[in-house]
């Protein structure tokens, strides 16, 4: 095969057995990779009603065609397994230099399953694998794991490990890989934990074949000295300042959370916009692999109380830790970010879980004495104090560990945690950004901005603008990005080059560029409309992975907080998001029941039933 | 009437005297491109402008204590 290596590893944990088996030729062009992969083997393999933390999960790591082919942000790969922090299916994905290595070690993904006696590490070493004993890793860091690995193995590998919040199955525990490159969400590290796997850890330095390397190069160069003419002429805002650079566009469409989702603006914004990462931290910018942006942000902090080195923050810790908690210290949420990367957590849900923890204190619902502290809004000490007392789950940080949904519901208010499906939304207030409450209501993942994002559409006017306020017309638009943000995550590229550089020009966002490189790459021979179907094919197959699972309509939720009370303030003022509108129409455009099921018609056409 | 200006990024640079906020006295009936054309900025730097919060074009007409903020393109997230 070429694009593809052609073969999958088995891992079975519990015998402690490693076998290869062959990737299907059909199987790859039907699921393109990656995310697509990972829901084939997962709808076929996994209960759907399994304990995500028990030995019936599995655990899958796997590439896409485009991963470390050199088309550029070609660098992704994705965890996917069942959720614990969601009941439902996941997929998280993470680039660096791992996945790139992972495969030239010849292999396009890896499957875990059942559960290790003991701790143990994979070591796959130029296609030869093997488990090894990790005792004297556990309990460790990611950064310490890391660099102990290395030592052990060779000092080229690359590794993917997960920390003590993994070990301990904090419910958003994190795979870090390269140190601070997070597969973040939804938990997938814990579900590594509860296997007793610490790491994987990577040698290769074989070649990925391409079906047609000269017309490859010739469309890479195209497309490269394209986004170079542009970016001379304007600098590239994630170039610039990373992601951190949205918080000048949430905050001023009012759509910045703050305050635990009861505000859309928050006035300490100036001290926490990308602007100041920039001026006040940034020691310098890094890229994954084959990638022409390099928004990463290699920070140095050196406040007293605060100090560190690391990478980050990004735009979702910084409202979920910043104005979400009414905290405008920089140098403390760029701490905690540092501390959930060392620990191994998700920063989004952590500190959405924090500020929920505020507004329950605020309330009366939590005391001081159960928390073992003061909690106020804005209190920079606490969110760093916290974070680390929840990587270790240590006293209050234990309830912390299992998400906003969990602790609010235990305290008697569900409805005080800003979750889709348990999972804790990104920075986008869908009051003021409809479709962005749509893509969380029905993201597979959960609150989401990774799986479809309107944001694009709605605040940044890619590939053209849609009024943010107008809920109208949103299910359609709102499909077809949830379906081409499966296709880059299949064939392992990133969402920050591909939608603006690999796509149609119109919001059908039709997937032009990547369809080029795909049959360069693959000789797949892919039609537009077949990898159109596929993309449709793996959100469709998500969807059977949930409705087997028992989600339906019910769950494809938001909070009353957004579809009943009115933004009080700010340029969405007086807005509600209009989910239940908007999920009529984007179930029609899936061609799924009002109960959002699809239908045995739609599967059959998809060759999912 | 008067409007509020807020510059930020990349067009932080055509601020008067450095302050990125500052007021504007225009004559009632003026656009948004008629505006960026007084402050300078060419048609070929690329922004986003919002008043009062939502997204509009060069040929929308400013009202009297309208806010703008003028910004580079910016994505992520």
């Amino acid at each position: 095969m070429n694009g593809w290596m052609g073969k999958m590893l088995r891992v079975d944990l519990t015998r402690g057995e490693i076998r290869e088996e062959l990737l299907s030729p059909d199987v790859a062009k039907d699921y393109i990779g990656g995310r697509g992969l990972g829901i084939y083997y997962l709808n076929r393999e996994v209960a759907p009603k399994c304990d995500p933390l028990s030995r019936e999960n599995l655990l899958i790591m796997a590439t896409g065609p485009l991963t470390g082919t050199g088309a550029p942000t070609g660098a992704r790969y994705m965890v996917m397994t069942k959720s614990p922090l969601t009941g439902a299916v996941t997929c998280s994905n993470s680039g660096g230099m791992f996945p790139t290595e992972f495969k030239r070690s010849g292999y396009d993904g890896v499957i875990f399953s059942g559960r290790a006696q003991a701790p143990v590490y994979l070591w796959i070493d130029q296609g030869k694998a093997e488990l090894r004993d990790a005792g004297h890793l556990w309990g460790k860091t990611t950064h310490d794991t890391t660099d102990m690995l290395l030592q052990e193995t060779d000092g080229k590998a690359k590794v993917a490990c997960i920390g003590p919040a993994g070990e301990k199955q904090v419910l958003f525990a994190s795979v870090m890989n390269d140190k601070d490159r997070a597969a973040g969400r939804s938990g997938v590290g814990a579900v590594m934990g509860s296997k007793n796997l610490k790491a994987v850890v990577v040698r290769g330095k074989g070649r990925i074949p391409l079906a047609d390397a000269d017309r490859f190069k010739e469309f890479n160069s195209q497309i490269l000295s394209k986004f170079k003419a542009e970016i001379k002429k304007t600098p590239l805002g994630l170039t610039v300042n990373g992601t951190s650079g949205v918080v000048l566009v949430t905050q001023n469409f009012g759509v910045l959370p703050t305050k635990n989702w009861q505000l859309g603006t928050f006035e300490g914004w100036e001290n926490i916009q990308g602007e100041q990462l920039t001026k006040k931290y940034l020691v310098k910018n890094k890229a994954c692999f084959g990638c022409p942006i390099g928004c990463g942000r290699k920070t140095k902090v050196e406040e007293p109380g605060f100090e560190g080195e690391g990478e980050g923050p990004e735009y979702e810790t910084i409202y979920a830790m910043g104005s979400n908690c009414m905290i405008d210290n920089l140098a403390a949420i760029t701490k905690a970010n540092y501390l959930c990367n060392e620990l191994g957590m998700d920063t989004i849900t952590m500190g959405a879980t924090i500020a929920c923890a505020m507004e329950l204190a605020e309330r009366g619902i939590l005391s001081e004495a159960e928390i073992g502290r003061s909690l106020k809004w804005g209190d920079a000490e606490a969110l760093v104090s916290l974070t680390r007392m929840t990587g270790n789950r240590e006293g209050f940080g234990d309830q912390l560990a299992l998400g906003s949904y969990r602790l609010a519901s235990r305290h008697g208010h569900p409805e005080l945690a800003m979750v889709a499906k348990k999972q804790e939304f990104p920075g986008y207030e869908p009051r003021g950004s409809q479709a962005m409450g749509l893509a969380y209501a029905t993201s597979p993942i959960g609150g989401s901005h990774m799986r479809g994002d309107p944001a694009y559409f709605e605040l940044f006017g890619i590939p053209k603008p849609m009024d943010p306020h107008q809920w109208q017309g949103k299910g359609k638009v709102t499909k077809s990005f949830q379906d081409i943000s499966a296709i880059i995550d299949a064939a392992g590229l990133c969402i920050f080059f591909s939608i603006r550089n690999l796509a149609g020009k119109t919001l059908e966002v039709q997937p032009t560029g990547i369809l080029e490189y795909l049959n360069a790459a693959t000789g797949a021979d892919y039609t537009l409309g077949e990898l159109m179907l596929a993309g449709e094919r793996i959100i469709n197959a998500e969807r059977q992975f949930l409705v087997r699972a028992g989600f339906s309509r019910k769950d494809d939720s938001l909070p009353g907080r957004l579809t009943r009370e009115p933004m009080p303030s700010g340029p969405a003022k007086g807005m509600v998001c209009h989910l239940e509108e908007m999920l009529d129409d984007y179930y029609q455009a899936q061609t799924w029941t009002k109960d959002g099921i699809p239908t045995d018609e739609r599967l059959r056409q998809l060759g999912l039933n | 009437m008067k409007v509020e200006v807020k510059l930020f990024d990349l067009l932080r640079r055509y601020a008067p005297d450095n302050q990125n906020v500052f007021h504007v006295q225009l004559q009632p009936g003026v656009s948004v491109g008629e505006l960026l054309e007084k402050l300078q900025i060419p048609p070929s730097v690329r922004r986003i402008v919002l008043v009062n919060g939502r997204r509009v074009e060069d040929k929308t007409l400013l009202s009297s204590d309208d806010t703008l903020v003028i910004m580079s393109p910016i994505e992520g997230g």
